[in-house]
């Protein structure tokens, strides 16, 4: 039998996985090869087609200004998915080192950073916006700083909290026992242990920052027009919801498909990460594996 | 007498509790000789655990207070190191087996691959020699085949194979002294005699100590060399393990051994020792074991008892001098 191959324990690619997966990668091919797809300009004003239905030019019709929203999708996909990303890579950085080391650490570390996430979590989200473009400028990079630091609290708690039960886990001290350093212990022994929980929370907050962000930009906080954002358009094109419907109701499902894929993929990987509920092969399929061998 | 690996000098362990110090470690001395099996034996709650964690000082420093030294062998207080120098002996000289097999290992990493960390954090081998080495030491301890255990994730193994494993991490850099707190309590009997026999192997191959901690005297009279019976805090008895099996003197000790069953005592009931173990968290005057002792009387209550040493380095902790345990055994 072919046992050479190192065989990995159970299978990662399973159905909903693939169909994500394949998912996710047309979208963000087509996001990133948008000037291939269309030859249209995204922020080309038309005034004589202005609320168009779809038609062979407009596959999902114009806006208000005559803009292609096909088009404007495609290319709004690029900052929604990097402002979006932004957003949750500052959380991460930010949030995850402050839960680990406040959890494990405890006493007046843990004291000082929680009552500084407190401090954040009581601040309004936009009023920090605010500040933040009042003090550095207009622009969605100054957007998506002042809500990335927003979610850092709802992150470093619940790593916190994850910190806090892996810490008593007797591995732990086996590990301490062996005499790693609190370093390795917390990032290299405990971490992995709350990262599929984590990796669930980071996903849903990509959802929720594509939306904050939009209702940033909304504001004129964020994006500046006419640079298009899946968001933005939702916002912007929602008061025209009668008499042309598609032009908010396409970019709202580009957001659900991508969320949705998105949640599912990292259902998939979640479940991988933990070795004992990685997916198993078919009854079916091992019934007749058993077969085989007791045929041989 | 042979040299000592560690040696406990008048160690008290106080964990913290709203109303102050719980001593769960009162006054302990203790000497792991070099090459030695040590039992330290007693019931749940007299402070075996915790005297072992200590000797890595593996209790939480926020609230546990350590008095007494701990002397390693190269002169230095245990209890005095620096964090980095005690993670340099930890696992490296001293290292610990945990009574739970199930819990111990990292659920989320391959055996190979927490095996493998433990050389590339401690020593300077390769890839593939820490490999060789790990697979042969999963052999010597008996989880074959060691090429597909490697692969394995800890929740594919039954107990007994994790304890193996557990086993073999901690032996893989040679320590000087083992640390078995209870190693067979969670595993079945036919299991422990495996696991004893296994400890007793490796420990006359490698001529390290081991320090193993149980509250079952089978156990002792299987694989230790000699013995230390722990009660409420402290250590009441130590000698040669056969010495205590067949001339037990502290009472503690003598009722212990009366306790465990034997094969030809038909229709009779089991012995027992009435009463409770002493609340550690006010000073006991006198013996601790005067309200359960048989031969107590009332100097027992009030005077704490003398160290009574015998020509054979037999020590026991009473005042009764002239206390023979025959007729127990």
């Amino acid at each position: 039998m072919g046992a050479s191959k190192k065989k990995s324990y159970g299978r990662f690619f399973t159905v909903p996985v693939v169909i994500s997966l394949s998912i996710l990668i047309f979208l963000l091919l087509c996001i990133i090869f948008a000037p291939f797809i269309t030859k249209t300009d995204p922020n080309a004003l038309d005034l004589l087609n202005v609320l168009k239905g779809p038609s062979k030019e407009h596959l999902l019709g114009t806006d208000k200004t005559g803009r292609d929203i096909f088009t404007r999708i495609l290319y709004g996909g690029r900052t929604s998915l990097l402002s979006a990303l932004g957003v949750v890579m500052i959380s991460v950085v930010i949030g995850i080192p402050t839960g680990l080391i406040s959890g494990y650490y405890g006493g007046k570390v843990d004291m000082i950073l929680m009552r500084i996430c407190d401090v954040v979590v009581s601040f309004p989200a936009l009023l920090l916006a605010f500040i933040f473009v009042a003090a550095f400028g207009r622009g969605l990079g100054n957007a998506v700083l002042a809500l990335g630091i927003v979610y850092v609290p709802m992150l470093a708690k619940l790593t916190r909290s994850l910190m806090l039960v892996e810490k008593n886990k007797t591995y732990v001290e086996a590990a301490y026992s062996i005499g790693y350093s609190d370093r390795k212990i917390i990032f290299h022994e405990i971490f992995p242990n709350c990262l599929p929980t984590i990796l669930v929370e980071l996903t849903l907050d990509l959802g929720y920052a594509i939306l904050d962000l939009a209702s940033m930009s909304f504001l004129g906080l964020g994006v500046q027009p006419p640079t298009s954002d899946w968001g933005y358009m939702l916002e912007e094109n929602r008061a025209f919801l009668t008499t042309s419907p598609l032009m908010a109701i396409s970019p709202g499902i580009v957001i659900i498909v991508f969320v949705v894929c998105l949640n599912v993929f990292v259902d998939g990987v979640e479940m991988y990460s933990d070795p004992s509920r990685r997916r198993m092969p078919s009854m079916k399929k091992l019934k007749k594996r058993m077969e085989l061998i007791e045929h041989a | 007498m042979r040299e000592n690996i560690i040696s406990i000098k008048g160690l008290k362990v106080g964990v913290a509790s709203t109303s102050g110090y719980v001593y769960a470690v009162r006054n302990i001395n203790l000497d792991v000789r070099k090459g030695e099996i040590l039992g330290l034996v007693g019931e749940s709650g007299c402070g075996k655990s915790m005297t072992a964690k200590s000797i890595l000082r593996l209790h939480d420093e926020k609230r546990t207070e350590y008095q007494g030294k701990i002397i390693y062998e190269n002169g230095k207080d245990i209890l005095n190191m620096k964090e980095k120098e005690l993670e340099q002996i930890r696992g490296s000289h001293i290292a610990m087996i945990f009574q739970d097999p199930m819990t111990t290992l990292n659920p989320l990493m391959k055996i190979g691959k927490q095996m493998m960390e433990m050389f590339r954090y401690h020593t300077s081998l390769s890839q593939e020699e820490a490999k060789a080495k790990c697979l042969k030491l999963l052999e010597s301890v008996g989880v074959t085949p060691a090429e597909d255990r490697f692969e394995n994730y800890p929740f594919q193994l039954s107990g007994g194979q994790l304890q193996r494993v557990s086993i073999a991490m901690e032996l893989a850099l040679d320590p000087e002294l083992l640390i078995a707190d209870e190693p067979t309590t969670a595993l079945d009997v036919t299991m422990q005699a495996q696991i004893l026999d296994l400890l007793r192997k490796l420990q006359k191959e490698s001529g390290a100590s081991i320090l193993i901690i149980t509250h079952n005297f089978g156990v002792v009279a299987e694989i230790c060399d000699r013995v230390a019976v722990m009660y409420a805090g402290q250590i009441v008895e130590t000698g040669e393990s056969m010495d205590i099996f067949y001339h037990p003197r502290h009472p503690y000790t003598i009722d212990l051994i009366g306790s465990i069953p034997k094969a030809g005592l038909n229709g009779q009931k089991l012995t027992t020792i009435p009463g409770a173990p002493p609340q550690l968290n006010r000073p006991i005057t006198g013996c601790p074991y005067a309200a359960r002792c048989r031969y107590a009387d009332e100097m027992c209550f009030t005077k704490a008892p003398d160290l009574q040493t015998l020509e054979n380095g037999h020590t026991y902790l009473c005042s009764k001098a002239d206390l023979t345990g025959e007729e127990a055994v």
